[in-house]
C-alpha cells in the first residue's frame, strides 16, 4: 500500500498496433459481452469515426483508438478490469490484430501538504546548484514567480523479464489536485514489446504479457511510487 | 517544482493525465499522453494531409503548364500519384463537441485488494476463498460469506461456483473533492482457454511431472 493515499490513482493501458477505430463503439463492446447494454448505452461518445473512436463508460473507463494506437484509462479500483477488458478483446475476440508494443502506465496524484514541501522534494530530485547563477534563481519570488523542477523522467533498460522494453518513471508538479500547489503527479511506463513491433503478426505475445504481468507490474510501479513519497518524511 | 496550474483547456477530452509538459514518455507511455497527444497526433497528420494537398495543387498545375515528357515530369506525375494515394485526415478539432467535458468522474484507490474464488452460491450471499493481493499472497488465506448485494446487479446474475472476482477497499473521491470509503467486487472476464493454452498446459505439466520424477536428473542419470 502506498505510504501516501493518492487523491487520483489509475492505470493506462496502450497498445500499438493496427486497429480498425470504427468497429470499437460501445455497442460493439455490448455485443460482445464486455460491457452491460445499460452501460453501453449510457457511455458519453467524444469521437467516433472511422480513423478515430473515443468514449467513456463513466465511472468504469475511458477509451481511444486511432489507426495504430489503442487506449484505455480506468480510475477505479480494482484496475485489473481494464487489462481483462483488453485481454477479452485480444485475446478471444480479436485475437489477429497485429500487435507489437505494450505499455502498462500507472499513474497517481498525491499531495505532500504544501508548496514548501512539494518544492523540497523538487530540490532533492534536481539540486538547483549544478545550474550555477542561473540556478539560484529558481527560489526566488513569491509562490507565482518561483522556478525549480517542472517534469523529470529517468529510465531503467536492464531488465531480466524482457527482451525489449523499459520503466520509465516521470514525476511532475501536478496541477489537477492541490489548485497546482502541493501535489505531485507520477507516471510509470511499463513497456514490452517484440524485437521488431513491426512484425507483429498478431496479439497473443503482447496479451499473454499483459494478462500474465499486469499485477507485478502495478506492484513494482507502486515501489517507485512509494519510493518518490517516502521523499516527503 | 514549482508550476503554476495550467489554464483550462475549452475542451478536456478524457484527459486523464498530468498533461504538465509538452512532450516526454515513449511511443507507448500515457504520459501527457492518453488522449492529448492522440490530438496532437491527429493535428500532426492534418497538417501533414494539408501540406500533400497543397502540393498536388501546384504539381498538378505545374504539370498542366509543361506538357512536356520529360524525366522530371515524369518524376513530378509519379510525386503526384503518391499524394492521391494519400488517405484522407479528418480535422480532430471539427470533429470534437466544444466546451464538452468528459473526464472520468470519480476515483478509487483500494488500501485492501483480494481475488476471490467463489465456492458456492446462496439467496442472499456466496462464500468465497480470498487470497490477499495486498499483502503480496498468492494463495488462500481466507473464507469469507458475502452478500450478494455487495455485487453490481449484471455481475450478481453471472455468479456460479468457480467464478473469479476481485474485491477492493478503499476510499472513493469524487472530483469535488467528497472522499467515501467504498467497497467494489467486480468478476473477472477472463479470455477462455483456447486448445493452444490447454495443450501448452498440458506441456508443461508434463515435464514437471518429469522433473518430480527425476529429482530433475534426468532419466538417463537415475538408477
Amino acid at each position: 500500500v502506498l505510504r501516501i493515499e493518492p487523491e487520483i490513482s489509475g492505470v493506462s493501458i496502450v497498445l500499438r498496433g493496427n486497429f480498425n477505430p470504427s468497429i470499437f463503439q460501445p455497442m460493439w463492446f455490448a455485443k460482445q459481452g464486455l460491457i452491460s447494454e445499460e452501460a453501453a448505452a449510457g457511455a458519453e461518445l467524444g469521437v467516433v469515426h472511422p480513423e478515430v473512436t473515443i468514449f467513456k463508460v463513466d465511472p468504469d473507463f475511458s477509451f481511444s483508438v486511432d489507426r495504430d494506437r489503442l487506449v484505455i484509462n480506468r480510475v477505479i479500483a480494482p484496475l485489473i478490469v481494464a487489462s481483462d477488458l483488453i485481454c477479452r478483446m485480444f485475446g478471444d475476440l480479436l485475437p489477429h490484430t497485429p500487435i507489437g508494443q505494450l505499455g502498462i502506465n500507472r499513474n497517481v496524484h498525491f499531495s505532500v501538504g504544501s508548496f514548501e514541501k512539494r518544492d523540497q522534494i523538487g530540490q532533492l530530485l534536481a539540486p538547483p546548484a549544478p545550474w550555477g547563477k542561473w540556478g539560484e534563481g529558481f527560489s526566488a519570488g513569491d509562490e507565482t514567480k518561483r522556478g525549480g523542477l517542472l517534469s523529470m523522467t529517468m529510465i531503467r533498460r536492464n531488465l531480466r523479464d524482457r527482451e525489449v522494453g523499459w520503466i520509465q518513471a516521470k514525476v511532475e508538479a501536478s496541477n489537477k489536485i492541490g489548485q497546482g500547489r502541493t501535489g505531485i503527479f507520477m507516471e510509470i511506463n511499463d513497456h514490452y514489446q517484440l524485437p521488431d513491433p513491426a512484425s507483429a503478426v498478431d496479439a497473443m505475445v503482447m496479451i499473454r504479457i499483459l494478462q500474465e504481468r499486469f499485477d507485478s507490474s502495478l506492484k513494482s510501479s507502486d515501489a517507485i511510487i512509494d519510493q518518490i513519497m517516502s521523499l516527503k518524511s | 517544482m514549482n508550476m503554476p496550474a495550467r489554464a483550462l483547456r475549452p475542451v478536456r477530452l478524457l484527459d486523464d493525465q498530468n498533461s504538465g509538459s509538452a512532450e516526454g514518455g515513449t511511443a507507448v507511455s500515457s504520459g501527457p499522453i492518453g488522449y492529448e497527444r492522440l490530438l496532437q497526433t491527429f493535428r500532426e497528420r492534418r497538417q501533414v494531409f494539408d501540406s500533400l494537398s497543397r502540393l498536388k495543387g501546384t504539381l498538378s498545375d505545374w504539370g498542366e503548364q509543361s506538357g512536356a515528357d520529360t524525366p522530371l515530369s515524369q518524376l513530378y506525375r509519379t510525386i503526384l500519384a503518391s499524394t492521391e494515394r494519400a488517405a484522407p485526415v479528418p480535422n480532430i478539432d471539427q470533429m470534437i463537441p466544444q466546451g464538452r467535458d468528459v473526464t472520468l468522474s470519480a476515483t478509487f484507490s483500494p488500501i485492501q485488494e483480494w481475488e476471490g474464488y467463489v465456492r458456492s452460491v446462496g439467496k442472499g450471499h456466496f462464500v468465497a476463498d480470498l487470497i490477499d493481493l495486498t499483502a503480496g499472497g498468492t494463495n488462500v488465506s481466507q473464507l469469507a460469506e458475502i452478500p450478494l448485494e455487495e455485487l453490481s446487479e449484471s455481475d450478481a446474475a453471472k455468479l456460479i461456483p468457480g467464478s473469479i472476482f476481485r474485491w477492493a477497499i478503499g476510499y472513493q473521491r469524487t472530483r469535488t473533492g467528497t472522499k467515501v470509503r467504498t467497497s467494489q467486487i467486480v468478476l473477472r472476464d477472463l479470455p477462455r482457454w483456447t486448445k493452444r493454452d490447454l495443450l501448452e498446459a498440458k506441456a508443461e505439466a508434463e515435464e514437471l511431472a518429469q522433473f518430480l520424477k527425476t529429482g530433475g536428473q534426468g532419466e538417463e542419470q537415475t538408477l
